[in-house]
């Protein structure tokens, strides 16, 4: 899978690559800094998947020209209208100074989608694969949860209330379990006491009675 | 959420906001009154360039772009550029407070947002019966068409150097090739 990333900063450029390639068959074939380079890049290499930064310059600016930064979503929404076909990743949330203060390890970071209060985790095989996942471009996040922790769907959240509502019932069973026996013995415990305490009186007056006529 | 604590949760955020936050206790229960929540998946279109504009949003959650559409001819796919990246507390579609009510730009969702929209109608209606709020209000208004200006002068400026850049690079491959 051919792979071009749009964003400005150069280490987040090597960052992004590193996530991307950490998956098997992908291959980044190009890199731009600004949205003149990525839509270039597009119609030059034809890739796959593209990953577009929300935050892209327009273009190279001049020091003393304040430039616009907000580019990321023409360019995603561009290519896609120019090439129905084409993959393209829009990230939302990529803030680079704190990815790369928190992480530089890409096995620690994963793309995925907010959908329905779920988290649902995707990769590029699967925009590749599976077509388009949610819309044209597709909006992702990157995530800093590692890889190999479950994220929960619906479905997993049901099936975990499920185990607790059963491990929950099964506790009251026993303890209700246990009540009724108790309540059901009550009139044999009130009996066998109330022969212990007849025979301990017995016994005490008997040695009394032993005590006061000794012969 | 109980009501109350839901409508104290709005004053919150309409006291945050820049166009809101002069107003006093009496007042902002009010306006918060007038207020609806609202989500939107990322994608989403709030609303659309041309639309009448019925509401002035607040955003409280999310991150959202406002993009004007371009002239093209009709045989080429329609083209959006963003002017700006809407934040959180930060007041949009102000159109609704300015005649001819009619929204100026499009506003899409980057990622989940929540939004509260202030009934138009009802918040003119408030503004022109008390004007001391009404001053406030148009004051933290006027800021935001400001820093939308200033954000169009901006894509403005990129625009012309991308649009600079072309020519120059036609006029070498021209030159190149005579």
């Amino acid at each position: 899978m051919r792979v071009v990333i749009a964003t400005e900063p150069l280490e987040m450029q090597r960052f992004l690559a590193d996530i991307v390639e950490e998956q098997p068959g992908a291959v980044v074939v190009g890199q731009a800094e600004n949205a003149v380079r990525a839509v270039t890049a597009v119609d030059n290499l034809d890739p796959d998947v593209t990953i577009i930064d929300s935050n892209l310059p327009y273009s190279v600016g001049l020091d003393q020209v304040a430039l616009s930064r907000a580019s990321g979503l023409d360019v995603a929404q561009g290519i896609s209208v120019r090439k129905p076909g084409a993959r393209v990743v829009l990230l939302t949330n990529l803030d680079s100074k704190a990815i790369l203060e928190r992480t530089l390890n890409p096995h620690e970071l994963a793309f995925f989608l907010h959908r329905d209060g779920d988290i649902i985790p995707f990769t590029l095989q699967d925009l590749g694969q599976r077509g388009i996942m949610h819309d044209t471009p597709v909006f992702a996040s990157i995530g800093t949860r590692p890889r190999t922790l479950p994220m929960r769907t619906s479905a997993q959240r049901l099936k975990r209330i499920g185990g607790d509502a059963i491990f929950l019932g099964g506790l009251g069973i026993i303890g209700g379990l246990l009540l009724t026996i108790t309540w059901l013995l009550t009139p044999v415990g009130v009996a066998v006491t109330a022969a212990g305490v007849v025979s301990v009186s017995f016994g005490l007056m008997t040695k009394l009675a032993g005590k006061v006529w000794p012969r | 959420m109980s009501s109350e604590s839901a409508e104290k949760n709005i004053e919150s955020v309409l006291k945050g906001s820049l166009v809101f936050s002069a107003l006093g206790e009496d007042d902002l229960a009010t306006v918060a009154s007038f207020a609806t929540g609202r989500t939107y998946e990322p994608g989403g279109t709030v609303f659309n360039e041309g639309d009448k504009a019925r509401d002035i949003l607040v955003l409280t959650e999310g991150r959202l772009a406002v993009q004007m559409a371009l002239p093209t001819p009709s045989s080429q796919p329609g083209r959006r550029i963003t002017v700006d990246i809407i934040g959180e507390k930060e007041v949009f579609g102000w159109s609704a407070l300015v005649e001819p009510y009619v929204y100026t730009l499009t506003a899409v969702c980057l990622q989940k947002a929540t939004v509260l929209a202030i009934d138009g109608d009802k918040l003119r209606a408030l503004l022109q019966q008390k004007a001391d709020i009404g001053y406030h209000v148009l004051k933290g208004l006027a800021k935001v068409v400001a820093s939308r200006l200033q954000d169009t002068r901006q894509v403005l400026i990129s625009e012309r150097l991308l649009t600079a850049g072309k020519q120059e690079s036609r006029v070498r491959s021209r030159a190149s090739r005579a």
